[in-house]
This record gives structure tokens, sequence and C-alpha cells, in this order.
């Protein structure tokens, strides 16, 4: 036994059975639409799936580490439009968690938790993506609170979601974030379609036109928006990922698995052909390491070490990777059926494509790693020459 | 004996709920721990106690968010919101601030 199989539990069984009935035979056809129903969302909140990760006390499931990465990857398996959602909602319920002062957490928590509201996290802008330090969207304090000016976009869950994270720029602290509710006036929000993947994921883009909001809107403190708020935001986003690239991968082998028993060519079932075979066992490989991964961050997080966050960015890296080349050698195996919305494949390799995009990406990890493993000769080297140069 | 160190070593305290004890003892565990924290990722032994490393950019959003997680977990503390300032993670006799206070030891 193998793969996610090897991790069995009866939360796993849970979530695989939800995904078998009322996940995976509709996807196709919410990419298709662009849209997911409202019924569904409704639903996975109502399971208390939105909350999986919040703890009891708030009116979460206070799902450990682990189980909350398997419901990521069945999810994924599934649907990765569906975990885009559960990531960008845990991303912000976590921030306001971690971050939010007493009123914050007793007004927004017990909905979050409930999924009777749903949470979106905005920090790319139209030109801001990986130097996300530099946004441009502004909150100028005015009296009793602030009002903002500028553009969100690519915003996941911003078609359902009634509250929003938002890091934006006060002019003189820097980056803060704040939590804004949809229907704020001076904000608006755009859908964005024809997408490449993430399809029914809600994605959109956010407007806010002299945006006033008060004072209680701020998470944290003001400065800290991008360094404490949203990076811890990322790096919990960062874990999601990496469990759906373990989740993605698990869908591509068991597609592969059925359509080479079942497809005939040459007179034998693809399985028989042996580049068939390396292919399959590429995506096996692959497989195992990245839940390898993923299991080394869940346990590490689980313990609360500093080192996690760089686990999690490793895990994220390699299994996002690695779900592009099954998703392309998936669709490969498939043929020309690889390519038809009758299969889950080609929604696989599209969706893959952007898990190597999104909460930073591969770039961004290999930069983060490789400074990891660097720093201290550099740090060395720069502090030499201030010396050199006091 | 009240205040000896143990074996034939002379004992430095007369009495061992000197308060000096305790402000020498436990402030410097907790520099000490803070320090070897901040050096394996500085990896500058020259570092100082009260240099500032958002001026000699060894601090990131990475690193500012694994001080927050190793405070927590070694000193078994909740960061809250209103200690999300710079000026707390600025030095290492910042942080050994940030700890003291959070422990009510200040």
């Amino acid at each position: 036994m193998f793969g996610l199989s090897a991790l069995g539990s009866d939360s796993r069984h849970e979530f695989r059975t939800y995904v078998d009935e009322v996940v995976y035979p509709f996807s196709n056809e919410w990419e298709e639409r662009q849209s997911m129903p409202e019924t569904v969302i409704r639903d996975f909140g109502a399971r208390g799936y939105l909350g999986a990760f919040l703890p009891e006390v708030w009116g979460g499931r206070e799902m450990d580490n682990l189980t909350f990465g398997l419901l990521c990857a069945e999810l994924a398996r599934g649907s990765v439009s569906l975990l885009s959602m559960l990531t960008v909602h845990t991303m912000t319920s976590q921030a306001i968690l971690r971050w939010g002062g007493d009123s914050l957490k007793k007004r927004w928590l017990p909905d979050l938790a409930a999924g009777s509201v749903g949470a979106a996290f905005a920090l790319t802008e139209p030109n801001i993506g990986s130097d996300a330090s530099s946004i441009s969207t502004v909150a100028v304090p005015d009296g009793n609170g602030y009002v903002l000016n500028g553009t969100k976009k690519w915003i996941s869950f911003s078609a359902g979601a009634g509250l929003f994270l938002v890091v934006a720029r006060c002019p003189d602290d820097g980056p803060a974030a704040f939590i804004i509710t949809r229907d704020t006036p001076g904000f608006t929000i755009e859908p964005m379609t024809g997408l490449l993947g993430f399809r029914a994921a809600g994605v959109g883009e956010l407007t806010f036109t002299d945006c006033r909001i008060g004072a209680d809107s701020l998470l944290g403190r003001s400065g800290g928006g991008f360094s404490f708020v949203a990076s811890h935001a990322l790096d919990h986003g960062r874990y999601c990922v990496g469990w759906g690239g373990v989740g993605l991968i698990g869908g591509c082998l068991e597609a592969c698995a059925e359509y080479a028993r079942t497809r005939i060519q040459f007179g034998q079932p693809l399985r028989s052909h042996q580049l068939v075979q390396g292919m399959v066992a590429d995506m096996a490989a692959d497989l195992e390491a990245s839940m390898s991964l993923a299991m080394r961050a869940a346990a590490s997080r689980e313990a609360m070490e500093p080192e996690s966050i760089m686990i999690t960015s490793i895990a994220k890296y390699f299994s996002s990777k690695a779900a592009l080349r099954a998703s392309a050698d998936a669709v490969q195996i498939h043929g020309g059926n690889g390519c038809s919305p009758d299969y889950p494949v080609q929604r696989y390799y599209r969706d893959a494509k952007i898990l190597e995009i999104i909460e930073g990406s591969s770039q961004m990890q290999q930069l983060m790693i490789s400074r990891d493993v660097f720093t201290g000769v550099l740090t060395q080297r720069n502090r030499r020459r201030k010396r050199n140069d006091g | 004996m009240p205040g000896s160190l143990g074996g034939n070593r002379a004992p430095v305290f007369t009495h061992i709920d000197n308060p000096l004890y305790y402000e020498i003892v436990i402030v410097n565990e907790i520099k000490s721990k803070i320090r070897e924290f901040v050096l394996k990722h500085v990896r500058d032994d020259n570092l100082e106690d009260d240099e500032n490393m958002f001026e000699l950019g060894y601090v990131n959003s990475l690193f500012a968010m694994q001080l927050v997680m190793f405070v927590e977990k070694e000193f078994t503390l909740q960061i809250s919101r209103e200690d999300l300032d710079f000026s707390n993670f600025r030095s290492i006799e910042a942080i050994t601030a940030l700890v003291l206070r959070g422990k009510g030891l200040t």
C-alpha cells in the first residue's frame, strides 16, 4: 500500500467519501461553468470543513496539522478550486485567530468556523505579484479609521466571500492588514474568467475607491501587515498547497491506473507498455516523495518548530513541481482523451501550473530556500565589509 | 548549604533567593538561548547583544516569523498583537526584554 491510502484514518475515509460523492463527479462541470454552486459551498461549510482548522472554542473542528493536510489533499483530488477556497478562507481565519483583537475574534471567528461567512485573502495587485512588500494600495488614516484606495487582483473566493483580509500600505508606518466586509461602500468586485486553471474558484479583482473603514478593522499593528500577518497567512497557504500537490498527483495516478487498465492499444492494455509503466512509476515516486515532505511539514508545524516555515516552503515547492510533471504525463498517457473535459487529467494539468504560482511562486520558494542555505556566508561577508567601511 | 553551587566550590551568593541571583542567572539564560537561535540563522559570531539586526539587514519577513515562533515555543509565550512591533525584535537585548516582560519578570 502506498500513497494516501497508507495514511488510513477515519477522517481520511470521511474526506474521501465526501470528495467521491459530492465533488469529483461534478468538478469538470463547475470548471466549465467557471463557478461553484452556492449549495456546494454551503454544504462544505455545514460539514465543518471551512472551520476545520479553528479551535473548538470558536466552533471549529480543531483538526491537527496532518488531518487538515489530508483534507487538503483529498479536496485537490476532487477539485483544486474547492481547495483554493478552503486555503484562502483558512489563511484569513487563522490570521484573525493569531493577530486579531478580542472584538474581531468574537465578531468573526464563530461565523468563519460555521462557514456562514466565507473569507478571502487580498495581497496581490495588477502590478505587484512576487514583490509583495511593494504593494501600492494605500490606507490613509482619517479620523477614527482609514480610507483605502487601490486594486487587488487574482483574489480567490472573491465571488462568494463576505470577508476580506486586505493588505495596504499606510503612508507613515508601512504595510498593514485590514479586515473588510464585502458590503463596505467604495469596495467593488469584478469576476475574472477565462483563466488557465482554478476556474471555479471565484477569482476576481477588487477595487477600493475612497473606501472608509473603522480603526477596529486593523489586524495586528500598522507596519507589521506584511512581515507578520501576511507572511504568517502565506505560510499557512503554502502548507495547504503542498498537500494539494500530493492530492493532485494521487488523482493523476488513480486516473492513469484506471485508464491504462481499460484502454487497449496494439492488442494490449496500456499498462502492458513499458513506456507507460515508466511514466506511472515516476508519478508514484513523486507521490511518495511529496507526501513524505508534507508529512514532515505537518510534524514540524505540530511541534511549532521555527524550521517548519522552511520545511513547508520545500514541501510546497517540490509537490507543486511534481504535480505539474505528473499531470503532464497523465495527459500524455490519456492521449487525445487527456485533452477532453470527459476526463479529469486536463483539469489536473491546468490546475497544477497554478499551484506553482500561488502563495509564492516556485522561484520565490527557491529564493527562500537558497537564502536559508547561504545566509550565513553572505551575512558574514557583508558584516566584514561594513566593519571595514566603518 | 544555601547559595552553594555544590562540591568544593565557593558559594557565589550568600542567599539563593537573592534577587540579584535571579536577575543575572535568568536573564543570562534567556539571552543565551536567544543568542544561540539568532546566530544559528545569522551566523555572525561578532553580533553584539544591542546591535540592531534590522539595520544590519539580517531580518527579513521569514526570519521575523521564525523569531516569533522561536520565542513562543522556547519560552512558552504567546506573542500578542501589541507585541508585533519591529522594535521588540531589533536586537538580542530587545528580544530578551520582550521575553522578560512576557514572563512577568520585569
